[in-house]
């Protein structure tokens, strides 16, 4: 069966006085129906790039897509015209955001904002979409929803702000839902319970789940399969119990380490040293080398390939078939 | 919204009482005695003495303030020194006509200080931005007068295409019209410049909002998203300005009243100040002031029709 998405070696660049950003450079992964796919990374590792690039909403200028395809359903993304774009966005895949205070508009009711969305993908009376919009919000666990739909945005608490947006994003029924950082604004308590809403939504309605977070703890529960993101490139991709209990990247392996247990008796909490490479520079080898603790010198002076290893796909020159010996070498 | 409302115009009574007393005591900012000075160097002792009864001027504060209010409450300003006209009469005819050159001006400021902005915000550093940009830069330091006068000269001059002067105040016919476009430009001109610059501002930073990606992520065309959900949020600051413009459009009418040779109120605040005709001064002064009052007022009741944050507590 083909895959709902597929995005084959995707380049977003921002084009900045300060230079050439590759924020997204070379990402290929595909998300097959039913699946959720979560994207890991630090901030600013282009995660959010890369969801706008499928929604096509990169900021032009400065953003520019430069390379690559993104299928859906079989259909180039990349070659529609914004007229078409618009009928998919909303549609057929839908997206939240980070942060639920500030993504409602706050000088329309939460109703206004969900009909309206309905109404421009759907021939629907005006009294249709006000019942649909209701049905929505119910069925994302807003009480007495008749009455909540003439609320604005500020007589609502986060987590219901959040809840609203799922709503929106649902009321369409899309194949994909793209949640950036849907928790990370919101209590931990809430947390749970959005994630946990988000996963039995996926559930009712089959669809595809593009998950984005910079906490591996998140894409734990709800993820089929995993990508790991530094600095606009893919580090590692497969399925979510294997890098759990195997991580191969360096860089996956501080994240794992990162991640808060409770089990465990070390005192102080790792963390990975250094920050985000400058990209504007002419970077030279493996954008992680700098904080990696095995980096080679072969690992500075030269880019590493994405290597198959099983399921996985890895960036690492470790696991370049004889690329132990050019790795070695020059240790 | 309704207790809103009601509580704002149960706040405008105290501010309307504040400048009421504070018209009633022009009449002793001015230095020395007013009486004399009314009177004129001219005046015997006598003759002062009369003006001070005849005005009241004998009486305790209080009583006079008294007075005072009870007729403005009526309607009555008193009469001109200068020709004893009726004060509320004189300024009734003017006052029409420089409000409904203000609100004229105000609407076409609006118009194309917001059409502008909006255009100049969604296509940034075209050339419309900057054109436009530089004339609003323009329009906000050059003189009234002098954009008055350079109008004249193009379209009634040059071009023929408009009367100089000849404002009536039948201003809602073809004639009425004409007559109000240029001195409506002339005035509106700085007011549409800022109005311009504020709604580029405010648009250009309401863009990068999330709500506006997430009307975009709806599917939204651009232009929904920029009318209805940019455009309304934008909206918030420029109504002030528009507002606080409005008041300075009864006040700059001075200029454009001497420009144009229309029968306003500006003049004839002028008028009476020189010829020190008090009743007229304060009458004016405390039309207009109101006027500043109720206008303000208005911006606070559109503001909550807007953003229902305001009058949500
Ligand atoms: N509008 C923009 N103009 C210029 N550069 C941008 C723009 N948007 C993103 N970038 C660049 O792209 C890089 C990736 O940004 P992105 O928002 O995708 O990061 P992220 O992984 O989502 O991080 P976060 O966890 O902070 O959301 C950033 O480092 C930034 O330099
Ligand atoms: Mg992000």
């Amino acid at each position: 069966m083909n895959a709902l998405l597929e995005v084959n070696d995707l380049k977003t660049y921002f084009y900045t006085a300060d230079g050439i950003i590759p924020a997204v450079d070379g990402v290929s992964f595909k998300i097959d129906r039913g699946e959720t796919l979560g994207i890991v990374g630090e901030s600013g590792s282009g995660k959010s790039v890369t969801a706008r690039s499928i929604m096509r909403l990169v900021p032009n200028p400065p953003g520019k897509i430069i390379n690559g395809s993104i299928l859906f359903k079989g259909e180039n993304i990349l070659t529609k015209k914004e007229k078409q774009m618009r009928m998919i966005r909303g549609n057929k895949i839908a997206m939240i955001f980070q942060d639920p205070m500030t993504s409602l508009n706050p000088l329309f009711t939460v109703g206004n904002q969900i009909v309206e969305a309905i109404i421009i993908h759907q021939h629907v009376s005006k009294r249709e979409a006000i019942e649909r919009a209701v049905e929505m919000l119910k069925l994302v666990g807003i009480p007495s929803p008749e009455k909540r739909i003439k609320d604005y945005p500020h007589q609502m608490s986060g987590g219901m702000r959040q809840r609203v947006m799922i709503a929106m994003a649902l009321c369409c029924q899309p194949d994909l839902l793209i949640a950036d950082e849907p928790t990370t604004a919101l209590d931990v308590t809430i947390q749970a319970q959005i994630l946990e809403l988000i996963s039995d939504i996926k559930e009712k309605f089959n669809m595809s789940v593009m998950m984005i977070t910079h906490d591996l703890g998140v894409v734990a529960n709800i993820a089929d399969r995993i990508i790991v993101m530094y600095a606009g490139k893919m580090m590692e991709y497969g399925d979510v119990e294997d890098i759990f209990a195997n991580p191969l990247h360096p860089y996956t392996k501080g994240l794992m380490e990162s991640i808060p247990r409770i089990s465990s008796n070390e005192k102080r909490l790792k963390s990975i040293q250094g920050t985000l490479p400058d990209l504007t520079q002419d970077f030279k080898g493996c954008r992680f080398a700098p904080r990696c603790s095995c980096a080679k010198d072969i690992c500075h002076n030269e880019e590493p390939p994405l290597v198959q290893n099983g399921s996985r796909i890895v960036r690492c020159f470790q696991y370049l078939s004889g690329g132990d010996e050019k790795y070695g070498k020059s240790s | 919204m309704f207790n809103y409302i009601i509580k704002r115009l149960l706040q405008l009574i105290p501010v309307l009482f504040g400048v009421s007393v504070i018209v009633f005591l022009m009449i002793y900012l001015i230095p020395g005695d007013a009486a004399e000075i009314i009177g004129g160097p001219t005046a015997t002792a006598e003759e002062v003495e009369n003006i001070r009864v005849k005005l009241g001027l004998d009486r305790p504060m209080y009583e006079q303030y008294i007075k005072y209010i009870s007729g403005v409450l009526r309607g009555e300003l008193g009469y001109s020194f200068q020709t004893g006209q009726s004060v509320s009469e004189a300024i009734k005819i003017r006052y029409g006509n420089t409000f409904s050159l203000a609100v004229f001006s105000a609407i076409i400021a609006a118009i194309i200080g917001v059409g502008a902005g909006v255009i100049a915000a969604v296509k940034q550093n075209s050339w419309f931005d900057y054109l436009s940009m530089s004339v609003a830069t323009f329009g906000i330091s050059a003189p009234t007068f002098w954009i008055g006068l350079l109008l004249i000269v193009v379209f009634c001059v040059k071009l023929k295409w408009l009367p100089i002067s000849g404002f009536s105040s039948q201003f809602w016919t073809k004639d009425g019209l004409t007559h109000m476009i240029l001195p409506s430009i002339t005035l509106g001109f700085s007011s549409a410049a800022m109005i311009a610059r504020m709604t580029r501002s405010s648009i250009l930073e309401i863009i990068h909002q999330d709500y506006v990606e997430t009307a975009r992520a709806k599917g939204l065309s651009e232009r929904v998203v920029i009318l209805k959900h940019a455009l309304k949020n934008a909206l918030i600051p420029v109504i002030t300005v528009i507002g606080v413009n409005f008041g300075g459009l009864l006040g700059g009418a001075v200029v454009v009243e001497s420009v144009f040779a229309i029968n306003g109120i500006g003049r004839l605040m002028v008028q009476s100040i020189n010829a020190r005709d008090f009743p007229m001064v304060q009458g004016t002064v405390l039309v207009v002031a109101t006027t500043f009052v109720i206008i303000n007022l208005l911006t606070d009741i559109i503001y909550a029709v807007i953003d229902p944050r305001i009058s949500y507590k």
